[in-house]
């Protein structure tokens, strides 16, 4: 199969186009057409409409839109972050390690989106919160990732030819450590962004993450659930969503670790 | 302190056998994964291989919040088999541990199959095989608990996630536990109940770690020596 259009690439490509420009098509994902509730799929909106007669197909776009905006803002947040706190920890080592080390198991103790969950509970529902949550939960595996990698390279002799050169601690970390390793780190951050899909839509369904009338896939599958009965297309065409574009990012992700040839825990 | 006996109570007293989703959950997972796993591993390359993997990867892909409506949607409103939601009984536990159980048992699966490959070229292995042992002995007696370390660690690791996801799949399944109890808190800004919650399944999870590292000492001999 041509790897650079194999079907999961097609999915993510047209995930990311919808997303990007929805703004500038004609959608009315608040328009209530009354006389058209719960409405099965026919041939003018062909995923139907939902229990307040919105369009389901115009809701899913500004629903793909919300979590590729989330996915994106959370997993660059703990990307950059977890990677700077990893490697000054590995790097400066000391009590700033032990207190990073610290830190890192305490939020490891608690299980992952059970934490993100109260933390949106206690900040409050919103979507900048949910980011917020997410993001406060996700550094903390990039930056055991950094720390780890940053102490097996820290000692390469190029490192060292480069302090003894008396470059600086910013020039080194850019220059000379991150190109050795981001490759585990740009993979770790792919299955990060299946996650945070899948987080996002969570929180939502639990009603923490996007507020009405705003479009969200898992918002979408909540409000779905009530009327299972009678519109099962209200669950069906987000989960179909859900699922496609979580499947599609897995596969990638296996695809380029095969690639880069990297082994993670 | 009439605070603290009130959490206590809605905690605990209201909420009898708080975890008993999440440990059906872990069981359908073993009771899916070890078979598929092995399967796959034993029938190398072949479409039981394939099969499995791909059931896998889309058991991980499928969030818990999506399987339960649609295992709801299938056994419920069209088969009719199981009750759609609450808490009567053994028949209303199915759906709930499924729903919860396959992502888990998809990543278990591939772990038993990689690991039991791992484990499979091994001289052991091979002696067994010449004594003239049946492959069934020679994978359950040799195999398996040569396998099991990999599998319990990704286990162990994988219950947070697991505690986190009966928070969605009570909420999908109406089933009074403590995840609902928290999601309820959370909507009426109940913030002792919220701690008290979040407090149990930390802790739980945290035990369960613990047990995962004692179970490392009853299964190899080697961690118990090195002591």
């Amino acid at each position: 199969m041509n790897s650079r259009l194999s079907f999961p690439a097609i999915v993510i490509l047209i995930w990311s186009a919808i997303a990007l420009f929805a703004t500038l098509l004609p959608l009315h994902p608040e328009a209530i057409l009354l006389e058209k509730i719960l409405v099965l799929p026919e041939w003018q909106a062909w995923l139907g409409y939902d229990d307040l007669g919105r369009s389901i197909a115009d809701r899913m776009v500004m629903g793909a839109r919300t979590s590729l905006l989330v996915a994106l803002c959370v997993v660059s947040i703990s990307l950059i972050a977890g990677t700077v706190i990893g490697i000054f920890a590995a790097w400066f080592g000391g009590w700033w390690d032990n207190i990073t080390v610290l830190v890192i198991d305490i939020f490891i103790a608690f299980p992952g989106i059970l934490l993100a969950i109260a933390l949106a509970g206690l900040l409050g529902p919103g979507i900048t919160n949910a980011v917020i949550a997410l993001s406060v939960v996700g550094w903390v595996g990039f930056a055991r990732l950094a720390r780890a990698q940053t102490l097996t390279v820290k000692h390469r002799e190029h490192v060292d030819a480069a302090r003894v050169l008396g470059t600086g601690i910013l020039r080194i970390a850019f220059r000379h450590l991150l190109p050795l390793i981001s490759a585990p780190l740009i993979i770790e951050a792919t299955f990060a962004i299946a996650g945070t899909v899948i987080a996002e839509a969570s929180l939502s369904f639990l009603g923490l993450g996007v507020q009405p009338p705003d479009a969200s896939w898992g918002s979408m599958i909540r409000d779905g659930t009530r009327y299972m009965l009678v519109a099962p297309h209200m669950v069906l065409a987000p989960g179909l969503a859900i699922f496609l574009v979580v499947l599609s990012i897995n596969l990638l992700g296996d695809r380029l670790r095969d690639k880069m040839d990297v082994r993670l825990s | 302190m009439a605070a603290v006996v009130n959490v206590y109570a809605a905690v605990v007293a209201a909420r009898s056998r708080p975890l008993l989703l999440a440990c059906a959950g872990i069981i359908t997972a073993i009771i899916i994964a070890l078979p598929l796993g092995i399967l796959a591993a034993v029938r190398r390359g072949s479409a039981w291989d394939l099969g499995a993997m791909t059931f896998a990867m889309l058991g991980i892909s499928v969030p818990n919040f999506c399987m339960g409506p649609l295992l709801i949607m299938i056994f419920s409103l069209w088969l009719g088999w199981f009750p759609v939601s609450g808490k009567e009984g053994m028949s209303s536990l199915i759906l709930p541990a499924l729903t919860l159980g396959t992502a888990l048992a998809a990543l278990l699966s591939r772990m038993v199959r990689s690991s039991l490959l791992e484990v499979l070229n091994e001289d052991y292995i091979r002696a067994a095989q010449a004594r003239g042992l049946s492959d069934m002995a020679v994978i359950m007696r040799h195999g398996l608990p040569n396998a099991a370390l990999p599998v319990i660690t990704v286990l162990g690791m994988q219950l947070g996630a697991l505690l986190a996801g009966a928070v969605i799949t009570e909420t999908i399944f109406s089933w009074p536990g403590v995840g609902l109890l928290t999601i309820e808190a959370i909507q009426n800004r109940d913030y002792p109940v919220v701690q008290a919650c979040v407090l149990l399944i930390s802790l739980s999870y945290v035990f369960i770690n613990l047990l995962t590292d004692l179970a490392y000492a009853v299964l190899d001999p080697r961690v118990r020596l090195e002591k």
